[in-house]
């Protein structure tokens, strides 16, 4: 599914960097301790979390991640945001919390 | 004994995102300006610069320990203080056999420089140091006693980075040294982190990435009878006429 239409078809998001909107993602990734998700996360899978720190960019720069998608309303700091526009990392926030996020995800098609 | 002003938390050009100016002699005349007595060096997960600063503040009247920010398996930093350089090496062996195989991308994080005390590059480190490590921050502060060092809670007052932020609170018979709270609060902000610290010595640090961060308003004064490694252990303690002095003042916001 393109990132385009995984934002599309979420309601209550607000895009803070749009980047690589036609890039195709099949997998998914949620966690909040960035060492976790370093050892752990896919690569080239989208990131759900609620961690707003600029090195969020860092890991997701690390595990070529095309999407972070900050759950639960959460608003990235200035410099999270000006370093995934470096990074051309698409950055938005979601409404929902993370369990209700992976859910939409998931049915959309989006998998481990 | 006397009063010394200490700043117990300063990265070096080897932490990737420290500036350029972080140099050995830089560090060092820095700290004499701001008549700075005792420093601890820090940077992420390595000891590498320690020597280069040890040499360098020779003659200088700046006292300098060994040390490490070392950042947990949970994200949590913690300053791990080491009574001279032998065990410093031994205990960043011990961090460094538990570092993620992850590599540096200077273009990218910055550059990660070993230096002599001359700001000569001696070796680049390879392995990204910024990355959590496979310890929890309690196997990390234990790890610290074992080695005769003293362990401190970075930055408690952080949303990102601290014990607090990541597992919500301190627990009672946790035991760590001291709690470290950022030079940027006021007063006023201090005093509500002061309740989260428990019965431990509160310090204030620089975590200086470049040489403007370091300044007399981000440093912690003591009582101790010379500026040391053990002096400072006594003071964390609060023994034998040691102290640790509330770093802000008391009257103003």
């Amino acid at each position: 599914m393109k990132i385009r239409d995984i934002l599309g078809n979420l309601e209550g998001v607000t895009t803070h960097v749009a980047a690589g909107e036609d890039v195709e993602i099949t997998r998914g990734f949620v966690g909040d301790l960035l060492s976790f998700v370093m050892g752990s996360a896919p690569e080239k899978a989208l990131w759900v979390t609620i961690q707003n720190h600029v090195n969020v960019a860092a890991v997701a720069l690390l595990k070529e991640v095309p999407l972070v998608l900050l759950a639960s309303g959460r608003v990235p700091s200035l410099e999270l945001k000006d370093q995934c526009h470096k990074e051309g990392i698409a950055l938005a926030s979601v409404n929902m919390d993370s369990f209700e996020v992976c859910g939409r995800l998931f049915a959309m098609g989006v998998r481990n | 004994m006397d009063l010394y002003r200490m700043d117990l938390h300063i990265h070096t050009v080897l932490s990737p995102c420290a500036e350029l100016d972080m140099g050995a002699p830089d560090i060092i005349s820095r700290c004499r300006e701001e008549d700075i007595d005792l420093i601890a060096i820090t940077d992420h997960n390595s000891a590498l610069n320690c020597e280069a600063l040890n040499r360098a503040s020779t003659g200088s009247g700046v006292e300098v320990i060994c040390g490490l920010e070392v950042q947990s398996s949970e994200d949590i930093h913690v300053l791990c203080l080491m009574p001279d350089l032998e065990k410093a090496r031994a205990f960043e062996e011990w961090v460094r056999k538990r570092l993620p195989p992850y590599r540096n991308i200077p273009d990218k994080f910055g550059d990660q420089f070993v230096i002599d005390e001359d700001n000569h590059v001696i070796d680049e480190y390879e392995i990204l140091l910024v990355q959590g490590i496979d310890a929890t921050a309690d196997e990390i502060i234990e790890k610290t006693r074992s080695f005769g060092g003293l362990s401190i809670l970075a930055h408690i007052d952080r949303p990102a980075y601290s014990y607090v932020a990541v597992l919500g609170m301190i627990p009672e018979n946790l035991e760590v040294d001291a709690v470290e709270l950022s030079g940027r609060l006021t007063g006023s902000e201090a005093l509500f982190w002061l309740e989260k610290a428990g019965k431990r010595s509160v310090i204030r640090s620089s975590d200086a990435h470049t040489l403007k961060d370091i300044g007399q308003e981000r440093t912690t004064m003591a009582l101790l009878g010379k500026p040391s490694f053990h002096e400072l252990s006594l003071a964390l303690k609060g023994v034998d006429g040691r102290k640790v002095l509330w770093p802000w003042d008391r009257n103003s916001p």
